[in-house]
């Protein structure tokens, strides 16, 4: 451990030699930055794994059996267990999947679940990220870099090899694509901010990375434009949304998208990873509701649970909330990335009046959660001390012939000292994740 | 029972010539509860990669891809189709009807529109808080924007009272197709009535309920579930596009 | 089942075989600017014939090698060396899966390098010796790595690059020939991407007694991507 921490340079001079990179939007002008890279490790005990991972597999089958439900019978919502405005409002839901059965039922194929561990060592899931969760990459090459680094490190700690990703969902792909033809990743362009990663998983997995006006739907197919022939594409990993995925079904003014994807995707003639529609299920809203389902669609107890949640939706949580804002953190069920986050123990009187309007107004739009005192890892700091910083976790769970959890995941942790933000958007860095063997 | 035949025609030139074009047609006749065609075809020109599906609303979709360069796409739809007095049987309608999008957002002004008011009364007041323009609206105008705007065409006519009905608690689409001794395509609404397990359809834009003499093509949330003709393609290009139809009634004839 | 390749593949592949090789002979070539550059008057510096050649236009004329060294940093003049790698980087950027982090981390490394010489007040060519080094790495690197069409359109690109500057050079006929030669045997391995009647056209060209901007123009326009 004291040799990996004293060979912080060399890890860093390697990470920038393999332009671990990550993109931001500055006043509208591209930025590329190094995405700053704790050498410390996040360290889970593998009995705890165990745990996590049957918790985790457990949410993502729920998870999965929702997505179907909602968009064939329904039954969840007829027989009361999520309320139908939670569905049909949501933003996520969308009506042109209805019906459709994506290849092996799998809706989402590759899920990013967002974890904190309270200070009494209780793991709670913050967040589901059923659509185009990213992240992967990073942790994957911080491996790679650290071993080169410091081997003594890896020889002296038992630890599960996280190198493994770019297999795991080069089975997965496999899996959905059903030999039908070649395997790509959609990126949407190099001014992506996740384009490294886009760029590292096509190289770790074999696909082949394709860029907006490579694919083309013809007699209800999808290929890849070769100079001069076509191949046929049985799987896609499109790490673009839903909404600018098909000019032809959805936005139209989209320059990104595949025109008539859609249609071939509603033939089975190709696998979309993750499946579109997905966005119903991760929605903040829905949300409260996924223990619910683990009960509904398993039978089973859920493993792992939800950071104390509550919906003014529902009228004892209203009175609650309106009574308690000072002391919880209220969300925008439409937002992400960190934004549509508010602290009501950092509101001024009149902030704390409006955001009570704004509940009472449209109460359907807001969550709201008790702050959960997560705990600290450190960091070592600019002036090379350790000094603590509040840390998620993302783990990454991939479904298809069976659902499997990656042994490590991508731990963020916030810029500053006090703040509570791990989004990578905002700020921040990230750090391995040992999941001991 | 009445007898029509109908014949739609859309051209699209391009100047100059496109490739690697994607199209994606909704121009045929719904088969559903009081419609159904007896013959049809749709011909395309060029000849194209065609393939046929039927989208998450149940609409009739043709799709496919002309690669190589031209300078104009055109579509022949026509054929015959029988239809009942206009109501569809729909046991289990789909919630999402209840729901606004992004075109058919509610305010108080819309809420206003349909207080206290059954689909027929909202159909009234649509009629009389929009007066029919041209060229003033776009395919994005939204509901709210049409209302305040106080001008439209059919499909703002829809969009308003589709907002108002679903204010006022109604499942409410929106319908695309063709109407006897109208040249162009038009948009109307269907209200689910609960009592009766039937949509039946209103037309704010003419201010009547819709009964005989309308051949439906497609429906859906709002007009950007079920546009007649979208296509995607390669190049910079001025694109002209003309809509026709004609729907003639043949009922006598068939008698005589 | 054969990997197809995209348009735009193939030309970031061209593009990126070319900007290496251009990056390498600048170096090259820049280095010898810079050494005659200790003899003569001020005002008449080979480093603007040096870019005159390059461009096949005037130039500013540098008074000094700080300013020519100035002029190798600057990002916004497309003749510079940053310029170049810059644009290397944008070829090699969107070919990572293809030529692999191995390979693509040379590139890398040529781009962080510039951007910290140029930061430096004392300036001296010899401090991108590693530049030098890491681009006939990655030459290293893609010929243990890569087959097929992907090794040969960057061969394609690095010849092209070559015969351009042998040219704009007045390198010895010879030396033309024989990096033709040698672009034919790569362009027979890749049937589709270059017009077979210009290299016909090329070919009688090269024969005949040429004209050097005739002929870099007719090689301009053999590539189809």
């Amino acid at each position: 451990m004291k040799e990996l921490l004293s060979a912080r340079e060399s890890v860093n001079q390697w990470m920038q030699r393999y332009g671990v990179r990550f993109g931001v939007y500055k006043n509208g002008v591209f930025n590329e930055q190094l995405f700053p890279f704790d050498a410390i490790p996040r360290r889970i005990p593998a009995q705890e794994w165990q745990m996590l991972e049957s918790g985790l597999i457990q949410r993502v089958k729920a998870l999965n059996a929702f997505l179907y439900d909602i968009y064939h019978e329904k039954n969840i919502v007829k027989d009361g267990v999520v309320p139908k405005e939670f569905t049909y409002e949501s933003k996520g839901y969308m009506p042109e999947c209805e019906g459709i059965t994506p290849a092996e039922d799998v809706y989402a194929h590759i899920a990013g679940i967002d974890l904190v561990q309270a200070k009494d060592g209780n793991w709670l899931i913050l967040e589901d990220n059923l659509r185009i969760p990213s992240g992967a990459s990073y942790p994957m090459i911080a491996r790679m870099v650290t071993r080169k680094a410091s081997p003594q490190t890896f020889r002296d700690n038992l630890i599960e090899d996280n190198r493994n990703y770019g297999d795991m969902l080069r089975e997965m792909m496999d899996f959905i694509n059903g030999g039908r033809g070649i395997n790509v990743i959609f990126t949407p362009g190099r001014y992506n901010s996740a384009f490294f990663e886009h760029s590292y998983l096509a190289e770790k997995t074999g696909a082949t990375l394709a860029f907006p006006g490579d694919l083309v739907v013809e007699g209800g197919k999808l290929y890849y434009k070769g100079l001069n022939a076509k191949s046929r594409v049985g799987a896609i990993y499109r790490r673009v949304s839903d909404e600018y995925l098909d000019p032809l079904a959805f936005e139209p003014s989209s320059l990104l998208g595949i025109p008539n994807l859609m249609e071939a995707y509603r033939a089975g003639e190709v696998g979309v990873i993750n499946a579109l529609g997905n966005g119903v299920a991760d929605d903040k809203g829905i949300y409260y509701f996924v223990p619910k389902m683990v009960e509904y669609y398993l039978n089973e107890k859920p493993i792992l649970h939800n950071a104390p949640t509550y919906l003014p939706f529902f009228k004892d949580d209203f009175d609650y909330i309106l009574a308690n804002i000072e002391k919880l953190v209220i969300k925008d069920v439409a937002e992400a990335g960190g934004y549509g986050v508010m602290f009501g123990k950092d509101m001024s009187p009149e902030k704390i009046e409006q955001v009570r309007k704004l509940i009472v107004e449209d109460p359907r739009r807001w969550i709201a959660q008790e702050v959960v005192d997560f705990i600290d890892l450190d960091i070592i700091d600019e002036s090379g001390k350790p000094s603590p910083r509040k840390c998620d976790l993302r783990a990454f769970v991939i479904t298809g012939r069976e659902t499997k959890v990656w042994k490590s995941g991508l731990t963020r942790f916030s810029r500053n000292p006090d703040s509570f933000v791990v989004n990578s958007s905002q700020g921040g860095g990230f750090k391995d994740t040992w999941v001991m063997a | 029972m009445e007898t029509f035949d109908y014949e739609f025609i859309t051209e699209c030139a391009f100047d100059p010539e496109v490739r690697c074009h994607s199209y994606k047609l909704r121009v045929q006749p719904m088969a559903c509860g009081c419609q159904r065609p007896v013959s049809g075809q749709v011909l395309l020109t060029p000849v194209a990669d065609v393939n046929q599906s039927v989208d998450s609303f149940g609409n009739s979709v043709i799709y496919g891809l002309i690669e190589d360069e031209h300078k104009a796409f055109s579509v022949l739809s026509k054929g015959r189709v029988e239809c009942g007095p206009y109501g569809i049987a729909d046991p289990s309608p789909a919630e999402y009807y209840r729901y606004p999008t992004p075109l058919t957002q509610c305010n108080d002004e819309l809420r206003a529109l349909a207080a206290g008011l059954d689909p027929a009364g909202t159909m009234h007041a649509t009629h009389r808080a929009l007066r029919y323009q041209r060229f003033v609206t776009t395919n994005a105008t939204t509901a709210i924007e049409a209302l305040n705007g106080g001008v439209g065409v059919c499909q703002d006519f829809a969009h308003v009272m589709i907002a108002a009905c679903r204010a006022a608690g109604y499942l409410a689409r929106y319908v695309n197709g063709m109407v006897v001794g109208e040249g162009e395509t038009h948009a109307w609404v269907e209200v689910y009535d609960a009592a009766q397990g039937l949509w039946l359809g209103y037309d704010p834009t003419f201010d009547r309920p819709v009964t005989s003499g309308y051949i439906k093509l497609a429906h859906g949330r709002d007009t950007n579930d079920c546009p007649v003709n979208r296509g995607r393609f390669f190049n910079w290009t001025t694109e002209t596009m003309t809509i026709k139809c004609k729907v003639t009634n043949d009922t006598d004839c068939d008698i005589s | 089942m054969e990997k197809v390749i995209s348009a735009a593949k193939v030309n970031n592949l061209y593009w990126l075989g070319r900007y290496v090789e251009r990056g390498y002979l600048m170096l090259h070539l820049m280095r010898k600017a810079y050494d005659e550059v200790i003899d003569v008057p001020v005002g008449e510096t080979p480093y603007s014939e040096f870019l005159n050649r390059i461009n096949g236009y005037s130039c500013s004329t540098f008074t000094s090698s700080y300013q020519m060294m100035q002029q190798i940093y600057d990002a916004n003049n497309p003749t510079s060396l940053r310029a170049v790698i810059e644009r290397m980087m944008d070829n090699a950027i969107v070919l990572r899966p293809d030529i692999y982090s191995e390979s693509f981390s040379y590139v890398e490394l040529c781009r962080d390098k510039i951007a910290l010489e140029a930061e430096k007040k004392q300036m001296n060519i010899a401090d991108l010796q590693p530049i030098n080094d890491w681009l006939l790495s990655f030459w290293g690197s893609v010929s243990e790595r890569l087959h097929g069409p992907t090794y040969y359109l960057l061969c394609i690109g690095r010849i092209m690059e070559r015969l351009d500057i042998a040219l704009r050079f007045e390198y010895k006929k010879y030396r033309i020939v024989e990096s033709w030669e040698s672009l034919k045997k790569y362009l027979q391995l890749c049937p589709d991407v270059y017009d077979k009647e210009q290299a016909e056209v090329i070919e009688q060209t090269i024969d005949s007694d040429y004209d050097r901007f005739d002929l870099i123009a007719k090689l301009n326009s053999l590539i189809k991507a």
